[in-house]
């Protein structure tokens, strides 16, 4: 940065805040020797910051009386109450007129729901002819001789004879 | 880290030495960062006492070795903000407790530095009314890198944005400021 190049009123406010890079903070530094006219808005800019802070000053309270012990109070206070909140807050549940017919309908609720997530097994068939035959073959002299005649009949036997 | 504590376990002797002790030696420093940002002293001890209840309950979380002050400014900003945003950014002007009408500065102490004598002279008032002027996200970057000095890092920490915003909010904020604390010195002249 030379004579020419003026910083910005915002590289100067970095610069009073000593938030340039060394670098730069030197070349400020170097061109506020040499130019009046950016060493007065320095100046401006600088005086800002003290003046806040003298005002700051000024007006600096103490903390009221009592104050610190009421804080420790407080915040003991609003713990222990947080801790026992959920409670309170769920208390009304466990009233007998709202916590009866909320466990029975639960209690329907589970009875249904597992019906319908665990369907019914479907009811056992026989297989009637398989059935027939089977119990033709015991009944049988010599049961499993190919020659040994069925009891029965089919009807579909009878019409493809 | 520690684990939170439980909503349910009782309060440890060492959790309500480590809020004494915290109280005792912030409690000033954060009562008066409370106020500039609120510019109101029943604002200001309602944030304050609600910031030392958060540090009670996350006392744990609290890293030795890191600065404290910058953990109390962030809960006190972000309560601040919150605040803001529930009464949409308008706190309350307090009242008296006798309803009168109070001098400015009364009960506050004397500047000890000719800086201090020009400024509680001549530019008290003007500066008052320039800082309560300014938007409060403008006020709070004002304080924090003005009166706290903190550094433009510390501030994007403790209020939860980029160096670039801190940097660009601050100019403007200044640039508003200087405006401001020029037309009430005029006023008042």
């Amino acid at each position: 940065m030379n004579n020419v190049d003026h910083p910005t009123i915002e590289t100067l406010s970095d610069y009073v805040h000593g938030e340039l890079s060394e670098r730069d903070d030197a070349a400020v530094h170097a061109h506020l020797a040499g130019c009046s006219a950016c060493a007065e808005l320095h100046d401006i800019e600088a005086r800002l910051g003290e003046v806040l802070r003298a005002h700051a000053r000024a007006e600096e309270r103490e903390l009221p009386l009592g104050f610190e012990a009421r804080i420790v109070d407080a915040a003991i206070a609003s713990d222990a109450s947080s801790a026992t909140g959920w409670r309170e807050a769920f208390a009304w549940l466990w009233r007998p007129a709202i916590a009866v017919p909320v466990a029975a309908a639960l209690a329907l609720a589970i009875y249904f729901g597992a019906g319908a997530v665990n369907p019914p097994l479907r009811s056992a068939t026989i297989d009637a002819t398989s059935y027939v035959e089977s119990h033709t073959a015991l009944a049988a002299d010599m049961p499993f001789a190919d020659s040994s005649a069925l009891p029965v009949t089919f009807a579909s036997e009878v019409s493809a004879r | 880290m520690a684990a939170p504590r439980k909503p349910d376990e009782p309060s440890s002797p060492q959790q309500v030495a480590f809020l004494e002790a915290a109280v005792a030696q912030y409690g000033k420093a954060t009562y008066n960062f409370a106020f500039r940002l609120t510019r109101n002293e029943a604002d200001a001890r309602d944030l304050t006492q609600e910031a030392f209840i958060r540090v009670y309950r996350a006392w744990r979380s609290f890293k030795p070795g890191t600065s404290f002050l910058s953990w109390m400014y962030r809960i006190v900003t972000n309560l601040h903000r919150d605040e803001l945003r529930r009464r949409k950014g308008r706190y309350q002007e307090e009242i008296p407790e006798d309803n009168e009408p109070q001098a400015f500065g009364t009960g506050r102490p004397l500047a000890e530095n000719p800086i201090d004598d020009y400024v509680e002279a001549q530019m008290s008032e003007p500066v008052s009314k320039a800082l309560a002027a300014l938007a409060p996200e403008q006020r709070q970057i004002v304080v924090l890198a003005d009166i706290e000095e903190c550094s433009y890092q510390e501030i994007a920490e403790i209020v939860g944005c980029s160096i670039g915003t801190v940097r660009s909010r601050l100019h403007r904020a200044r640039g508003q400021l200087r405006k401001l604390v020029n037309r009430y010195m005029k006023s008042s002249s």
